[in-house]
């Protein structure tokens, strides 16, 4: 596509994708600080995991009002008009993401130590839980990317990485409600754990909400539609 | 719903020459009853001269030839037997710059109904200038000043008058070729307003310079670039996902 | 940046100053055109001044029916009547002077101007009345001041009993200054005491009503037909130039093509206004289409697409719309050029409007004079009388000339509220 005749349009789309992009950036690392906090405790990364809470809030503030700036004075239409809708819609779900890990710290915090060793509670529960941890990071890492390099089959496999995390997740939460049964003086840490992982889950929620965005602003359809042949609807 | 709307002007094939020049290449495009089609595109892409080559103004200019064909209901509006007086009262027009006569408000109204003999009497003639001036929002403003020049009114206020003297005739389609250029933006939205209550009795086509004003008011657009016609369907297919490249770099603002 | 300011200083210095300066010369332009105006008003109203006023002496007559005869007023031996008033007046003053040298005193129209008299109220025979009669033309300079003495008993031999008579009238009461209103109402006359311009009026007016009569409808027809009929181009561009050229055509030339075409081949009335009409109309004719051209071309084209676009035809767009838009500048151009041929001699020189016609023209075909060929009559004249009657002729011409200028405007400003294009 050939730059706006008036710049200061093309100016202000860059701004906007490097304030979204910022955002992502940020939720990214605090994710895979959380994720770190989960398996061995750090209490400095806890507190920068809470710290970039506030930073992660004020860029997506920066977005809004620079979304809004953008719509009043440049009056996109098409393609234009799709990109900042869709960096509102991705600056949202950011947000609730870091709002995800963010509540993942602080479960962890309440945790008595050694829940996730071998031989704790949720020993040989571990595992599951790691890999729906990794599988929602992936999905963050492949829709921000889909949305840097406007790539819609990238964010169409992005979306599809949602039934490994799906699965890692049921597995999960069968074993966590199995020891519950099993352990129930426990029951306490292991309803934590439950919610931690039901956070995992929604940060894979929302990536597949980005992903799904990121296809509707370079192609003007829903994903859901455009999926090829060979991927599963469910 | 392209079913259901009956095509009312046709156009095939249609090319413009003034001269040696060729404004129009081959335009094929359909216009609908009782809806509004915006033409749009950047200056010089002969959006003007289809519009005008539809009720046939560009008869006035001299060396202005138009090929292929143009049909109002079937009918060959170039055919020998299409008399130009009767096809303009079918096929009403509204200028860019208003122009009403140099005539009271009443005689500005009233002056093509009585050319055609639409009216047998007095109070006929009246009744038409007022239905007339109530159908394009003016006869509030002006019942009391009827006898004053069409000249006293506002940029807006002769817009409207305009848009009445060509109800007055009872068009089939009313052109307007950018009806809001030279207005304030207060009397554009009225023109607007007017367009929207227009639409359930005419077939309207407007050439518009402003992609809002085109997606705002229009069922159908058009496209024109260089002569020919680019692209054309429903507003919201063409605003949201146009199929030519030329179409989105247009309305976006891109254009190069 | 110290230099640059002062420059731009200096050189805005020298701008107003050429400003100043371009103000200057033309103010001394107008100021020039309005003296040379000035003196040319002044001269006029001083040569005219003593035209303004006509002296009269107060004769006691007594229409006896010994000279007039009740059944036949008009042959009635005026003269006689006079005569007689003459002699009475001079023996009741026991004067020397002789009947035949005081009937000089007064006009020799005296007894036409008595059988006038009459002729309009018969009832007057058989009275005795009192009469006011015109002094000759010399005379009625001496009584204003304007001819001496000394010049009347020398170059006409007055004597001076004579002299010391028409003192002692005078000092009686029985010499009076009116105001000259037969210089209007009355026909031309070798006398200048009782000429007037009635007749000259008349002839203009008569001449006038054939121009426009002729011009104005061949204006339109012309401006029509190149505006609307023939395509831009160069055949339109070249009848533009001839008709641009015909305007400057020199008006004697129009009076030789009177005399040789319109009197010599069609044979029409020599100086009858109708002739001098079409003479003046045709030389009106180019000025009036260029005038109407302009305004039809000034009428934009975004009145005849509107009148177009309701489905008017060519000529109902013409007619109902272009033309009445374009009618004010074309009523001013007729009047101004009605107003120049209200003023032109030459061509009525030349078909003969200059013949001395005393008797008012009935028709348009009687012979005539019109208003600038009297002017050059008498101005022609020895008369002394006459010299001051051109002025006032003069001042009558201007007037009528003003007065057809500020009907244009008035015309102007009446229909420009309707047109309000620009």
């Amino acid at each position: 596509m050939p730059d706006h005749i008036v710049t200061g349009f093309d100016d202000d789309l860059g701004r906007l994708r490097g304030h979204v992009r910022d955002m992502g950036l940020r939720v990214r690392c605090q994710y895979n600080d959380a994720m770190s906090c989960v398996f061995s405790w750090d209490e400095d990364l806890y507190e920068k995991v809470l710290r970039s809470d506030d930073e992660v809030d004020r860029s997506e503030e920066r977005v809004v009002d620079f979304s809004t700036q953008i719509l009043m004075l440049r009056q996109p239409v098409s393609v234009d008009l799709r990109e900042v809708i869709s960096a509102l819609r991705i600056a949202c779900d950011l947000e609730r993401m870091g709002d995800c890990a963010e509540h993942m710290v602080r479960r962890v915090k309440e945790l008595p130590s050694g829940v996730l060793e071998d031989g704790g509670i949720l020993g040989d529960m571990r595992d599951s839980i790691y890999r729906s941890m990794l599988h929602a990071g992936e999905q963050l890492e492949g829709t921000m990317s889909s949305y840097e390099r406007r790539d819609a089959e990238e964010a169409i496999r992005a979306w599809m990485l949602d039934d490994k995390l799906d699965e890692a997740y049921a597995l999960s939460v069968k074993g966590i409600l199995s020891s519950m049964k099993n352990l129930p003086e426990h029951v306490k840490v292991l309803s934590s754990m439950l919610m931690l992982v039901k956070d995992v889950e929604r940060v894979g929620d929302h990536a597949t909400n980005i992903a799904e965005s990121v296809h509707y602003m370079v192609t003007g359809r829903r994903l859901k539609d455009a999926l090829p042949s060979w991927a599963g609807k469910d | 719903m392209e079913g259901l709307s009956r095509i009312k002007v046709e156009c095939r094939g249609v090319s413009a020459f003034y001269g040696e020049t060729q404004a129009l290449n081959e335009v094929n495009l359909s216009i609908y009853d009782h809806e509004v089609m915006a033409l749009i595109g950047p200056s010089g892409c002969g959006k003007s001269t289809f519009l005008r080559s539809l009720n046939r103004m560009n008869d006035l200019v001299s060396g202005c030839r138009i090929e292929g064909e143009i049909s109002l209901d079937g009918e060959d509006i170039y055919g020998r037997g299409m008399d130009v007086t009767r096809l303009r009262t079918r096929v009403g027009m509204v200028f860019q710059k208003p122009n009403p006569f140099s005539k009271s408000v009443f005689e500005n109204v009233a002056y093509g109904p009585r050319i055609h003999g639409m009216a047998s009497n007095r109070s006929e003639l009246e009744g038409i200038v007022e239905t007339s001036l109530r159908r394009a929002s003016l006869w509030e403003e002006v019942k009391d000043r009827m006898k004053q020049p069409g000249s006293s009114l506002s940029g807006g206020q002769q817009q409207r008058l305009c848009i009445a003297r060509a109800i007055a005739l009872n068009p089939e389609v009313i052109l307007m070729d950018e009806p809001c250029s030279a207005l304030d933006p207060i009397a554009t939205a009225r023109i607007e307003e007017l367009i929207a209550e227009l639409r359930g009795s005419y077939s309207l086509v407007v050439v518009t310079h402003s992609i809002q004003q085109a997606a705002r008011i229009s069922d159908r657009v058009a496209f024109f670039h260089l002569g020919k016609l680019v692209e054309d369907g429903l507003t919201g297919d063409i605003y949201n996902d146009p199929k030519d490249d030329r179409t989105l770099g247009y309305i976006t603002g891109r254009f190069g | 940046m110290i230099r640059e300011a002062k420059a731009t200083r200096d050189y805005d210095r020298k701008r107003h100053r050429y400003d100043g300066w371009l103000h200057g010369v033309s103010l001394c332009a107008v100021m020039l055109g309005v003296f040379f105006l000035l003196v040319l008003f002044l001269i006029i109203v001083k040569v005219s001044l003593p035209g303004l006023t006509q002296s009269y002496f107060v004769l006691s007559v007594d229409f006896s029916e010994e000279w007039i005869e009740r059944g036949d007023i008009a042959s009635g031996r005026y003269r006689k009547v006079l005569k007689s008033g003459f002699s009475e007046l001079l023996e009741g003053r026991g004067s020397e002077v002789r009947v035949r040298d005081f009937g000089k005193v007064l006009s020799s129209r005296s007894s036409h101007i008595l059988r006038e008299m009459v002729v309009s109220d018969p009832a007057l025979v058989g009275r005795r009345v009192e009469v006011r009669l015109p002094l000759s033309d010399i005379w009625d300079q001496v009584n204003k001041g304007l001819l001496s003495w000394e010049s009347l008993k020398v170059h006409r031999g007055v004597g001076e009993s004579l002299q010391l008579l028409f003192l002692e009238l005078k000092d009686d009461g029985l010499v009076e200054e009116h105001w000259n209103v037969g210089v209007l109402f009355r026909g031309d006359s070798r006398f200048p005491e009782v000429a007037g311009l009635y007749g000259a009026i008349v002839g203009s007016f008569y001449a006038m009503l054939v121009c426009f009569l002729v011009s104005f409808p061949l204006a339109i027809a012309t401006v029509l037909y190149t505006e609307e009929l023939v395509p831009r181009g160069r055949f339109r561009d070249i009848i533009d130039v001839n008709i641009n050229n015909l305007a400057s055509v020199p008006s004697v030339v129009f009076g030789l093509l009177g005399l040789a075409f319109f009197i010599g081949s069609l044979g029409f009335p020599r100086s009858s206004p109708f002739v001098g009409g079409l003479v003046l109309g045709l030389m009106s004719l180019p000025t009036m289409v260029i005038a109407a051209r302009e305004a039809v071309r000034r009428v934009p084209v975004s009145l005849r697409e509107a009148a177009l676009s309701v489905g008017a035809t060519r000529q109902q767009s013409v007619f109902h719309h272009v033309l009445p838009s374009a009618m004010p500048g074309i009523l001013t151009g007729t009047i101004i050029a009605l107003a120049r041929a209200l003023g032109e001699a030459a061509p009525l020189l030349l078909i003969g409007m200059n013949a001395f016609v005393s008797s008012d023209p009935g028709g348009v075909m009687d012979p005539a004079t019109a208003l600038p060929t009297q002017i050059l009559i008498w101005s022609d004249s020895p008369e002394r009388g006459f010299v001051a009657r051109a002025g006032i002729a003069i001042v009558v011409l201007i007037g009528f000339l003003l007065l057809m200028n500020g009907l244009s405007i008035y015309v102007r400003s009446r229909w420009s509220s309707y047109d309000r294009y620009g």
